[in-house]
């Protein structure tokens, strides 16, 4: 499949040149066009930022909410209709930050989701203040004597929550991400991949240089499956590890879960109102 | 029998709005015995439409109602946002658009409008004294009404508080005497309809401690209000 069916033709991209965003988006459409996913079958769900504002850029179906809360309508929409390949894309900001109830959460009712968040380390389309995962000291014009609250490790928490699939990857490596991608997509089941990405205006601290000489990838050596070596390489921070974390493959997914599906396959939103099931229910309560 | 949660769930699939319920602890913690509902008289409308190839979810139409497509259903593909669109979906700051796009969701309010619930008369129509309430204080004033047993006064009773009909203006200025009684601090109530028919209430009995007006309670403030009056004609 050619990637080219995922352009909008005269998009008015709001993202900076030389942003990491273009390369996210770029990494996206070939992943999709080599899995030959083609646009109806997704929904793309975003909330508010830069990161956000990646749906609008694809050719795909989109739920482009609120600040912090991409991942319960995410949830939802799987619901309603299984059949859906869900990508939830937002930053660091909106995901860890006001979303981070949901994100919590979300991860223990584990719907076979692909959430990538763009991680500059900043709250880019608000101008540069600190975001949850803005290193200690960062200098921001609201932060103006450099940021006192350890950053927000995200690897690691959803390690300790037992997330079913875990990575991170660096945007300016188109080649790996694409390969975390496509088995991020592949998995059923909730995925976080989280997505260093310098930001060209507001962070000059965390930049593609930094990126590059502060990460290595994981090699062969490292289990996924074992989720205490997993969370030891997540917590390290001299360099960070890049690459798949882990993987959980035992997981029940929501749809599973949830009553509707358990014995009936037929997505919800495809199903007639019933009422004589609705008038046995109230004269079960009689 | 009308049933007003469904209605609101039709309202809000119609229009695509959120349509709120007012309730209140008095009604959330009340038994009693309820006839069997009816279900002959549902209504289960739908309003989604399968997509076609050139599907425009913030279509601009003259009733404001943008046909609703849902992904994966038809050869469309469906974008929602939050922030200010064109038709097709994509962000626009293009602010002759802005305009015509909150228009189009106000043409939605003269629709909406169109299907405001009345509010129900009870009583006979030649009343000199109006009594009004709203959502739980129906109970206690009907039960006032029917003790006191005075032809003279009516009950204005309101399902739907908002939007509200100013033709409702009418029935108001029939009365030679009006009387609210609300389970709230401020009167919003009393508020509202003078905002939308400038029609003022004569005298507001408010209650606020958390309980709801007994029935002994509505009687003797309608006693009071009227004087006299109360086992006139
Ligand atoms: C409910 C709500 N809270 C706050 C905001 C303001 N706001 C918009 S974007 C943003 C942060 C953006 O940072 P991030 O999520 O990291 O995305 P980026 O722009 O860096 O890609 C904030 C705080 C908002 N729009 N809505
Ligand atoms: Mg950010």
């Amino acid at each position: 499949m050619d990637p080219k069916i995922f352009d909008i033709k005269n998009a008015d991209v709001a993202w900076c040149p030389g942003c990491g965003d273009f390369t996210i988006l770029k990494t996206i459409k070939e992943t999709l066009a080599e899995l030959e996913i083609s646009p109806e079958k997704l929904v793309f769900v975003s909330g508010i930022g830069q990161a956000g504002k990646l749906p609008h850029y694809i050719k795909s179906n989109v739920f482009n909410g609120l600040h912090g809360r991409s991942l319960p309508v995410s949830a939802v929409i799987k619901a309603v209709n299984p059949e859906i390949i869900i990508i939830t894309v937002s930053g660091d900001g909106c995901s860890y930050g006001e979303g981070g109830n949901h994100f919590i959460h979300n991860i223990r009712r584990n719907p076979d989701i692909t959430n990538i968040v763009h991680n500059n380390m900043v709250y880019g389309l608000t101008k540069g203040q600190a975001s949850p995962t803005s290193q200690k000291d960062f200098n921001t014009p609201l932060q103006i004597e450099g940021v006192s609250s350890e950053p927000f490790n995200p690897i690691s928490t959803v390690i300790a929550l037992d997330a079913s699939f875990v990575a991170r990857a660096f945007s300016g490596d188109i080649k790996q991400t694409k390969e975390i991608l496509k088995k991020a997509i592949k998995h059923r089941g909730y995925a976080l991949i989280d997505i260093f990405q310098p930001c060209v205006t507001f962070n000059k601290v965390n930049t593609f240089q930094w990126f590059k000489n502060n990460t290595y990838y994981l090699d062969e050596s490292h289990d996924i499956f074992n989720r205490e070596e997993a969370f030891t390489r997540s917590i390290e921070t001299e360099k960070y590890p890049l690459g798949i974390f882990y993987i959980n493959p035992n997981k029940k997914t929501f749809e599973d879960n949830i009553i509707p599906y358990k014995t009936d396959k037929t997505p919800v939103n495809q199903r007639d109102f019933n009422i004589n099931k609705l008038e046995k229910l109230i004269n079960s309560k009689r | 029998m009308d049933f007003i949660y469904q209605k609101a769930f039709n309202l809000a699939d119609h229009y695509q709005i959120p349509v709120f319920i007012l309730t209140d602890q008095y009604f959330v913690d009340i038994f009693y015995n309820q006839p069997i509902f009816n279900l002959k008289d549902l209504e289960n409308e739908n309003h989604i439409i399968k997509t076609p190839a050139n599907y425009k979810r913030y279509k601009i139409t003259a009733n404001g109602i943008s046909p609703r497509g849902i992904p994966g259903y038809g050869e469309g593909l469906v974008v929602v946002d939050s922030d200010e669109h064109d038709e097709q979906r994509h962000l626009t700051e293009d602010l002759e658009l802005r305009t015509q796009m909150v228009d189009k969701r106000l043409r939605k309010l003269k629709e909406i409008e169109k299907e405001i619930i009345p509010p129900d008369l009870l009583g006979g129509s030649n009343y000199k004294i109006l009594v009004i309430g709203w959502g739980s204080t129906y109970g206690p004033i009907k039960e006032a009404l029917d003790n006191l047993k005075n032809k003279d006064i009516s009950f204005l009773y309101f399902k739907q508080i908002h939007p509200i009909d100013p033709s409702i203006k009418n029935i108001l200025n029939n009365a030679e005497k009006t009387i609210i009684f609300e389970n709230n601090a401020q009167g919003q109530f009393t508020d509202l309809i003078k905002l939308k028919t400038g029609f003022e209430i004569e005298k507001k009995v408010l209650k606020y401690n958390g309980m709801p007006f007994s029935v002994e309670e509505v009687e003797r403030n309608l006693e009071n209000f009227i004087g006299g009056l109360t086992h006139g004609s």
